[in-house]
């Protein structure tokens, strides 16, 4: 019987090998916002651990301006509750491709360039090719463990004195100060009193309030890359019309073969045998253009860079950071999705044909 | 093993696609013993073959009743008469082959739910293309094969599950003179194992290996005494 089954998928070998490509695009697609969810979640909760609780801008009317070190580390750390105050230097300055987030990190030397994702650290040209850009008006972009690679795609690690070359800071200034404080209760209490202990006018952001930005932003993002559902949608109502057109021109076939002594069951195993042939290499493709596309390395994700345009992003995805539990059950439910609207149009055109009395599908149910 | 089919009061009306209704036989009543070839004949669309079709439970009757044995088959729920079919074996007159298999794969399909070991499967179905003089055909797709070579392949697929009930319509149609005797010798061989074996054709030749006639004659199916009743 198996025998057979294998035989009917490969009398009619290119139709099966495009049905097993279908089902395992269809899977990737209707896979991939399960992950960018999972993987936005699971980024914001790495990014927010270690953000401050308020960050402070200096502000003028002319818009954002660089904060002195010095005199903004000395005004903060003059308010009573506040713990530790950090200097930040980052921005979006104009990339050799398209614009990167540069994040200085004093950790790093001065002609090394780290990056997430790595792609984009080779082509960073010289710093007199760089223009300054605005900044952006929230974020908190430390640390850039792999986890938040979804969250920070194009953003790239240098050495603070060249983030601050490449972000047209001058000499002992920074983008902004990060401030903890001791008790997260005192914080409006602190805000207020911060306000005037700097020499400028400066704005600020709670640490409840980047979480509320980053929460709005991983939110739209999911929401975006669930539209491409909607073409694995059409992809899967497709497919199984075409299970079921299939199955409709298979009709004489079936009642030939119990018209030869064939049983319902025995039609319904080959069908399931034939519907496993399919299935099964279509799964094993499916994950592993998952993880090829998601987590493998760039040239594969850049197959998922249409993707990408979702959320702005050029050239290959970030590799998503792997989670077994998010994977796992994004590929099930990605699995369900599509797989069980296909097992459903087999075996129900399959049931129908079987239970048919056989002498009407063939030569017209004897008419001579 | 079956110990005869018996028809008894079968009425057949089709329906057609404009809804009216076509009466193809009636009051069918007739036997078809075991160890006996009974030849059915009569005009082209007198429904010989969809009496065959009703015997071998492909299609139900309007009326009446198809007994193997004591049993009402024509009566009995699909998923029992799928099993009761299996021991059937049927040889159509468009002979109904997958034409891009090989003989020897077509023979093979009636064995395929036995669950028997491949090898043994396809000795079975080769044995029978050897009975019908068609071994060295195995392995051609029928779609190369002359219409007499596809008909022997027909009737071997329908013997080889050895069914206790074999019915052919029209098996010799295309079969030369050397091609009928092979294809007689096995009906005739079923016959020996007391198999029903029940045979709808034109063909005059076949007669003379028949222990059993009836014709269809405007509808209904009368009992004949065969190559003596035409002198």
């Amino acid at each position: 019987m198996f025998y057979w089954a294998l035989r009917d998928i490969l009398r009619r070998p290119v139709r099966h090998l495009l049905m097993i490509f279908a089902l395992a695009g269809l899977m990737i697609a209707a896979a991939a916002p399960l992950l960018f969810t999972g993987a936005l979640s699971a980024g914001a909760e790495a990014l927010l651990s270690d953000a401050p609780s308020i960050v402070i801008r200096r502000a003028d009317p002319v818009g954002w301006q660089p904060i002195p070190i010095e005199p903004g580390i000395k005004a903060a750390e003059s308010i009573v509750g506040v713990i530790r105050v950090r200097a930040r230097r980052w921005g979006v300055i104009d990339g050799p491709k398209n614009p990167l987030v540069v994040i200085g990190d004093k950790g790093l030397s001065d002609n090394h360039a780290s990056s997430l994702p790595d792609a984009f650290s080779s082509d960073l040209p010289s710093n007199s090719d760089f223009q300054s850009a605005d900044f952006r008006d929230f974020s908190e972009r430390f640390p850039l463990t792999p986890e938040t690679a979804p969250l920070t795609h194009e953003t790239v690690s240098l050495s603070w004195v060249r983030a601050g070359q490449l972000l047209n800071l001058p000499l002992g200034t920074a983008t902004d100060l990060g401030i903890d404080v001791y008790y997260p209760q005192e914080v409006e209490a602190v805000c207020r009193e911060l306000s005037d202990a700097f020499p400028w006018p400066v704005q600020m952001l709670t640490h409840q309030e980047i979480l509320s930005l980053f929460k709005r932003r991983a939110s739209m993002m999911g929401s975006a890359a669930l539209f491409s559902l909607i073409p694995a949608l059409i992809g899967m109502i497709l497919m199984v019309m075409a299970v079921l057109q299939q199955q409709a021109a298979n009709v004489r076939e079936t009642g030939l073969l119990k018209a030869l002594g064939w049983t319902a069951r025995d039609i319904l195993r080959l069908s399931f045998l034939r519907m496993l042939l399919v299935i099964v290499p279509a799964i094993l493709l499916g994950a592993a253009g998952i993880a090829a596309v998601f987590y493998g390395p760039a040239p594969f994700r850049s197959l998922g860079a249409p993707l990408g345009l979702f959320f702005g992003w050029h050239g290959a995805l970030s590799a998503l950071p792997f989670d077994a539990q998010v994977a796992g059950s994004a590929f099930a439910a990605a699995g369900t999705f599509i797989l069980l609207p296909y097992i459903g149009a087999s075996l129900w055109s399959a049931v129908r044909a079987s239970a048919a009395e056989p002498g009407a599908f063939i030569e017209g149910g004897g008419a001579g | 093993m079956s110990g005869g089919i018996f028809c008894r009061d079968l009425e057949l009306v089709r329906r057609g696609s404009s809804g009216q209704e076509r009466t193809i036989f009636t009051d069918v009543n007739a036997d078809f013993p075991a160890g006996n070839i009974t030849l059915i004949t009569g005009p082209a669309g007198s429904g010989k073959s969809s009496l065959l079709y009703i015997l071998a439970g492909l299609i139900r009757p309007t009326r009446g009743e198809v007994l193997d044995g004591e049993e009402a088959v024509s009566r009995w729920l699909t998923p029992h008469r799928d099993l009761w079919r299996k021991g059937v074996g049927i040889v159509f007159q468009h002979f109904q082959l997958f034409a891009e298999l090989t003989a020897e794969k077509n023979v093979m399909i009636p064995l395929l739910p036995k669950k028997w070991p491949y090898r043994r499967i396809r000795n079975r179905a080769n044995e029978a293309l050897e009975r019908l003089s068609a071994g060295h055909l195995s392995q051609m797709p029928v779609h190369f094969l002359s219409g007499g070579e596809r008909q022997r392949v027909a009737v071997a697929r329908a013997l080889a599950a050895d069914p206790a009930i074999l019915l052919a319509d029209e098996p010799t149609a295309h079969q030369d003179p050397e091609g009928m005797k092979i294809v007689m010798d096995v009906f005739a061989e079923a016959r020996d194992r007391a198999r029903v074996v029940v045979i709808a054709a034109h063909d005059p030749r076949i007669a003379g290996i028949a222990d059993r006639y009836y014709r269809f004659i405007d509808g209904r199916l009368l009992h004949d005494r065969g190559p003596e009743s035409q002198g």
